[in-house]
């Protein structure tokens, strides 16, 4: 176990380094000459040539690479042009608010698809599953932000139960922050809520198949143990690796949805960043999200060996 | 005549339309050994799962009774059945790579009966779960017992299969083709266990099994099961001797002998029907080299041909429908 840890850990750093590479050639990839780019029509030579200089640009290549990774080795992102602060800073400041949104997604879809998808199975082909597997469809082929729109509509607007949009922090107020949460994480999470559901009830419906469900049954173990032991165990194998797919997923997901909820996140400086031509955040932003990505992924690959003894041991 | 340990009468199961299983009725002494044999397909397995009403949608058991120790298994609630069933009737299977659940540790699997019927704290359970496994004589059980199921060969799971069963001292094992899927010399191991087993603990024993040389140095009994009825049934020795049913005589017919080699073993021609076109009258005379035409229309009674050995063929009785 510790030796697949090890080499799961290990097998990150070539695709760290690949996305902090493309993270930095994003800036040459640019038409034309990005410091006039940034500086946008109209602006003045002298602004142009001060935005060079402030980026490095007037520099050769390699020492722009060099700097970059030196700065990147100290944890330094750089300076964000429009807003006047460290890139970094303005991540960690927005984080809270695109990780809440995220993990509040994924639990919903993981404990809702997941409920869904086993009742679906356990009473196949009756009411249960008819009506677990329509919630999932519906869930599939709505799209995320107009069921955001509709929710706000109705439980805002008409009914004012919840607030329109806005972020509370949770260490400032709990129900505050549920309130917040509730319709975002909602809209976020669920199509994949559909996904997992849909993936659940096809996996347990095999498991429930196996002979070793058979034999839990011969030994006269209850219907619970049966379903909830013998049979989910095998079931959240598949299902714990889709999870790493959907946080990605989710991360993006939550650039909409944090307009749609006017919710300060990373994703909105994000998108604010790319209008804007400010190059230090958009990488920033990169290197944020693809780090999280990886870092779920080991997660992901730790549950797993967890959860399969045949992938522990080899 | 004392009530015997396991009574089925009348027993017949059904998968929508097809009767599988039809009227199928034997008796079981306490401590007794007894041999199911038939070809695939010819319904050993649903009579199994049946006794221990483990038959799933869309099957059903449609008629007869199941008395185990004087209760009537098929009258029971299901949370009843559930205190039988691992604990007074164990059961083992033909597949033990796929028997044993993947992720759980075989000590935990093991644990699991004993926690489940006998309540007995972790430590305890385990201390009894290593017993358990020296007594099917797997080496190195106290290590053996926090490993995995894939850690196992076929014949060890198999072992461990039986130590389940075994663990709460069942009044009956049923094994279901316990060796079929095992190499040659684990099957001859695999088997000397259990008939060792069977005299130590003196349960009563129903041998499942395709293959006649597996039965004859183990049972007491022994009952041909043809295309979901009982063909034929008695002692193993007369049975062996002098089959009365056509089928019976054929399967030993393809027995491999010891004592005279022969290039091709004779099988007997053609296969077993599907349960959606099982034929009229005797099941078996599409394929009886004995048949005339009343085989067509009379369903051949099971009639007592000699002490205890009763045969279902009206070849009998001269073709005609008597007891
Ligand atoms: N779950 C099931 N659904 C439909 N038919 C089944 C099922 N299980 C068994 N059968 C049918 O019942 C018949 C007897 O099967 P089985 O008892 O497994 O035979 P055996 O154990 O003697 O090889 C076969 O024709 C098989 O197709
Ligand atoms: S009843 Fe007829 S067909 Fe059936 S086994 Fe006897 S002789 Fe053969
Ligand atoms: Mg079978």
């Amino acid at each position: 176990m510790l030796r697949y840890l090890v080499y799961r850990l290990l097998s990150a750093i070539p695709v760290l380094v690949v996305v902090s590479l493309v993270t930095f050639l994003i800036i040459f990839l640019v038409p034309g000459d990005p410091a006039s780019e940034i500086a946008g029509p109209g602006a003045s030579g002298d602004e142009i040539r001060r935005i060079r200089e402030g980026l490095g640009l007037d520099r050769p290549f390699l020492e722009q690479m060099i700097a970059y990774y030196t700065r990147l080795a100290h944890g330094d992102l750089g300076q964000s042009i429009l807003l006047n602060r460290g890139v970094a800073e303005a991540m960690v400041e927005r984080a809270p608010v695109t990780l809440s949104l995220t993990a509040a997604g994924l639990f919903m879809a993981i404990f809702v698809g997941m409920t869904l998808g086993v009742a679906a199975a356990v009473r196949q082909n009756t009411v249960v599953d008819q009506t677990a597997m329509t919630i999932a469809l519906l869930g599939l082929s709505v799209p995320d932000f107009w069921l955001g729109l509709v929710m706000i509509y109705l439980f805002a607007v008409s009914l004012g139960w919840l607030p329109t949009g806005g972020f509370v922090p949770i260490d400032q107020s709990f129900t505050g922050w549920l309130r917040s949460m509730a319709m975002p994480a909602l809209a976020l999470g669920l199509t994949q809520t559909g996904l997992i559901a849909r993936i659940t009830r096809a996996t347990m419906l095999e498991v429930l198949r196996q002979d070793y469900v058979r034999t839990a049954r011969a030994k006269g173990m209850p219907e619970w143990v049966v379903v909830g032991k013998h049979a989910l165990t095998n079931t959240l194998i598949p299902v714990v690796t889709v999870i790493g797919l959907i946080v990605g997923i989710l991360l993006g997901g939550s650039l909409v949805i944090e307009q749609v909820f006017s919710l300060p996140g990373v994703g909105r400086l994000i998108i604010g960043a790319i209008l804007r031509r400010d190059f230090p955040v958009i990488q920033g932003g990169l290197l944020l999200t693809a780090s999280i990505f990886v870092m779920v992924n080991i997660c992901v690959d730790i549950a797993y060996a967890y959860l399969d003894p045949r992938v522990r041991y080899d | 005549m004392t009530t015997p340990l396991l009574s089925v009468k009348g027993l017949s199961t059904a998968f929508g339309s097809a009767t599988v299983v039809d009227r199928v009725s034997f008796d079981l002494a306490a401590g007794e050994v007894l041999g199911i044999v038939g070809e695939s397909g010819s319904g050993k397995s649903v009579t199994a799962l049946s006794i221990m009403r483990l038959i799933a949608h869309p099957g059903r058991i449609s008629t007869g009774s199941v008395h185990f120790e004087g209760e009537d298994l098929l009258a029971k609630p299901e949370s009843e059945m559930r205190k039988i069933r691992g604990a007074r009737i164990s059961m083992i299977f033909q597949e033990p790579m796929t028997s044993l659940n993947p992720v759980f540790t075989i000590g935990d699997q093991i644990m699991e009966t004993l926690r489940q019927h006998q309540g007995m704290d972790r430590a305890a359970a385990k201390r009894r779960a290593v017993e358990l496994l020296k007594l099917v004589e797997i080496p190195s059980a106290e290590r053996r017992v926090d490993e995995y199921p894939h850690q196992l060969s076929g014949g060890m799971r198999q072992r461990v299969m039986i130590s389940i069963a075994l663990a709460c001292s069942p009044k009956l094992l049923i094994a279901d083709e316990p060796t079929t899927a095992l190499d040659v010399t684990i099957q001859a191991q695999i088997l000397d266990l259990l008939r060792g087993l069977q005299k130590e603990l003196g349960m009563a024993v129903i041998l499942i099994t395709h293959d006649l040389g597996v039965v004859a140095e183990f049972v007491q009994r022994v009952i041909v099961m043809y295309a979901g009825r009982v063909a034929e049934t008695g002692p193993v020795g007369g049975l062996f001797r002098t089959p009365q049913h056509p089928y019976a005589e054929g399967l030993l017919k393809s027995v491999p002998q010891l004592d005279h080699v022969v290039d091709r073993l004779p099988a007997i021609e053609g296969t077993i029907p599907s349960p959606h076109d099982f034929p009229p009258g005797c099941r078996f005379h599409p394929r009886c080299s004995y048949a005339k035409a009343p085989c067509a229309a009379i369903v051949p009674k099971l009639i007592e041909l000699m002490p205890e050995h009763r045969a279902a063929c009206i070849r009998h009785t001269g073709y005609e429908d008597r007891q």
